[in-house]
């Protein structure tokens, strides 16, 4: 009997539940990718971007990545000739926004690395600020583009 | 719901998006609850992410499942959603879940575990794309368990990429995880234990204790009715809150922060947390700390100063730099050096030379000077030196320095340089030196001097004396001013004295007399004795 009550709740439950599916969801938008500028020798090239998390079930950890190589950014494959193949440094995120508990500027290597984590939300929308330090002996032709994908994992 | 073709799964079947809920009556609460917080949600979470998010979200749901029952079985369908106005790259991938000590899940990428994670939870689709406003479900079908596991612990991973044009300097792909806890009916022993208990200082004036929980059971659980008190030295609770626990994997550690919302003045305290966990009696730890002022611990800080590396051809490279101790507590430092050899301004992949070195009991303000050598031998060329240890925060730090090796110095300039850099310790050593020297050579001319004065005094006296003997010491009644002044004991002043006395009086009858002169007395006359002699007419000297 009872086996049967726990049952009959689980199925009203769900029926219930379909329509509110979004309230389980866990959600990342990326707003914006970010741009850094001044980006030449000697300089501190920075910029920003904003990304926005729900975790509507309970509390969230959003950690960063670089998939693809070990934090250092590359240069593109075409107009870079004579240019450095990676920046001599890593690139620092800090990730901030309301009500959110940031780790502080994290360099970004291959491993994920927490940036974040905060209580449970609907919206929260967090803040990327990027830093990369270019040293001046930094070999850099005019045009060459440097990239590096940023993997956020939200959880 | 998900149906198991196995045993007894008819009591079990069940698939809740929601973390661990065992026992049965709760889940009838919880389930209808979760239901209606569900239903009054629904509404506002829309709106409330539209404001967050104007240009729509990349969502997966449900994010969490807890099944019980047999593999194979079939799970709820994931459902990735996007409602942003651009088209989403996607990617679904199954991986082992383990639990870092924040309690946030890691996952492996090699393809070993990504191999053994999709052999027990397999996805429908694994790579599609999601055009704006656009949703599709994702199949997941449990397939096996490890073999004498009764539980699986998977993460599904959804990949999105945007495809955006230009892309900026920092394009970013969002990953959501999935948890997915799969184990099978049975009964099961949820058991923990505290590991640690730690004070840290979380930020200027606030404490936090970590208290370190391991699941030694054989199933996910939490800690229950945890609590935290610290006394101090009267042991008086001076603080008492309780603390929230979470999920532990098991064999998993976790750290759970309990924060102090109190300023505690400096003083020794004891931290004690107590939880129930699982079926195990209630378990408990304690820690002692010291504050050294208001909320604040001795916290160890560490910096390195002047961090810079040189080189010549054919010669190791010179790394040299200061550590500073710049916390409140003693502080140790693990400093890895790496020297690279720099290509077209990048570093090669693989060190030339490295080393690890180890500083320990750095008291707070107190500097060590770095001053070492990497033992390979420089070729010309660009050269850098990585330098990279932890702080004191945990964090971990790098230092570079760029050089390019320079040819070898001659030796003139090698001697120039070793003068410039060593200026000061030269100057000590000669001054040491000259010092030495003077002082010796006043001593030899001293011990020449009086062997020439003994020398002098043991000639044969012109005294009508036969007894005269051949000793060393020197006649009172004979001896001239000079002669006087050499014997130790007796000056320049003295030795006119006595020759004044001389003359004013005639011969000395004995040393005695000394005592009438100014400046002489019994004692002195004593010290005198070993170096003066009286010779009298027509008798044997007699002792002074």
């Amino acid at each position: 009997m009872r086996t049967r009550i726990t049952l009959l709740a689980m199925l009203v439950a769900l029926i219930i539940a379909v329509p509110a599916a979004p309230a389980s969801a866990l959600s990342l938008s990326i707003e914006t990718n970010a741009t850094l500028a001044p980006f030449q020798p000697g300089q501190t090239a920075t910029g920003s971007g904003t990304l926005t998390v729900a975790a509507p079930l309970g509390s969230w950890t959003l950690k960063v990545q670089d998939s693809t190589g070990a934090g250092f950014m590359a240069k593109a494959a075409a107009g870079c000739a004579g240019s450095d193949a990676q920046l001599t440094n890593r690139l620092s995120v800090t990730v901030t926004g309301s009500g959110v508990t940031s780790a502080g500027s994290k360099l970004i290597d291959g491993t994920a690395t927490q940036v974040a984590n905060g209580p449970l939300t609907v919206a929260t929308i967090l803040t990327t600020a990027y830093a990369q330090i270019i040293p001046a002996s930094q070999t850099m032709l005019t045009g060459c583009a440097y990239t590096l994908t940023a993997t956020y994992t939200l959880q | 719901m998900t149906r198991s073709g196995r045993g007894d799964a008819r009591r079990y079947v069940a698939v809740i998006d929601h973390p661990i809920i065992r026992p049965r009556r709760r889940v009838v609460v919880i389930a209808v609850s979760l239901a209606a917080l569900l239903a009054l949600a629904a509404p506002s979470i829309p709106a409330a992410t539209a404001q967050g998010a104007a240009d729509g979200t990349f969502s997966i749901s449900p994010s969490r499942r807890d099944l019980v029952g047999r593999p194979p079985a079939t799970l709820i369908p994931t459902r990735v959603s996007n409602t942003t106005k651009g088209t989403y790259d996607v990617r679904v991938f199954p991986v082992l879940l383990r639990q870092d000590l924040s309690g946030a899940f890691q996952f492996d990428e090699s393809p070993r575990p990504l191999m053994a994670a999709g052999r027990i939870l397999r996805v429908s689709a694994s790579r599609f794309q999601l055009a704006p406003g656009q949703s599709r479900q994702v199949g997941l079908r449990w397939e096996l368990l490890p073999l004498d596991a009764r539980a699986a612990y998977i993460g599904v991973v959804f990949q999105g990429q945007r495809r955006v044009a230009g892309g900026g300097s920092v394009p970013v792909v969002g990953r959501l995880l999935s948890i997915n806890f799969l184990r099978l009916p049975g009964r099961y022993h949820p058991n923990g234990r505290f590991t640690a208990l730690r004070a840290i200082q979380s930020a200027p004036r606030k404490l936090r204790i970590l208290a370190r929980v391991k699941n030694t059971g054989d199933i996910v659980a939490s800690p229950k009715r945890a609590r935290l008190a610290i006394h101090d030295t009267a042991g008086r609770t001076v603080f008492k809150t309780g603390w929230k626990g979470d999920l532990v994997l098991p064999r998993a550690e976790r750290e759970f922060p309990i924060d102090v919302r109190k300023v505690l003045p400096a003083g020794d305290y004891t931290a004690q947390a107590v939880m129930r966990f699982g079926a195990r009696r209630r378990a408990k730890i304690s820690t002692a700390f010291t504050l050294v002022s208001p909320n604040e611990l001795p916290t160890p800080g560490l910096a390195i100063k002047d961090f810079a590396a040189l080189g010549e051809v054919g010669r190791p490279a010179h790394i040299t730099g200061q550590v500073q101790s710049t916390g409140t507590a003693p502080a140790k430092l693990a400093l890895t050096l790496s020297l690279f050899r720099v290509t077209g301004g990048v570093a090669e992949a693989k060190p030339l030379a490295g080393r690890k070195l180890r500083f320990s009991g750095l008291q707070p303000g107190s500097t060590r000077s770095l001053d070492v050598d990497l033992t390979e031998r420089m070729t010309p060329g660009d050269y850098r030196v990585v330098g990279e240890y932890t702080d004191a925060a945990g964090a971990p730090q790098e230092l570079t320095s760029d050089f390019a090796a320079t040819t070898r110095r001659g030796f003139l300039e090698r001697l120039e340089l070793f003068f410039k850099r060593n200026t000061p310790l030269i100057i000590l050593v000669i001054a040491v030196l000259v010092i030495i020297a003077i002082g010796e050579s006043t001593r030899r001319y001293r011990r020449r001097l009086r062997a020439k004065l003994i020398a002098g005094a043991s000639e044969p006296a012109p005294a009508p004396n036969s007894h005269a003997p051949q000793d060393d010491r020197l006649d009172l009644n004979t001896a001239t001013a000079d002669q006087l002044a050499m014997v130790p004991g007796i000056g320049v002043n003295a030795a006119a004295r006595i020759i004044a006395h001389r003359d004013e009086f005639g011969r000395f009858g004995s040393c005695a007399e000394l005592t009438r002169i100014e400046g002489f007395d019994a004692e002195r006359v004593v010290a005198l004795e070993p170096y003066l002699r009286l010779y009298l007419v027509s008798r044997p000297p007699p002792p002074c």
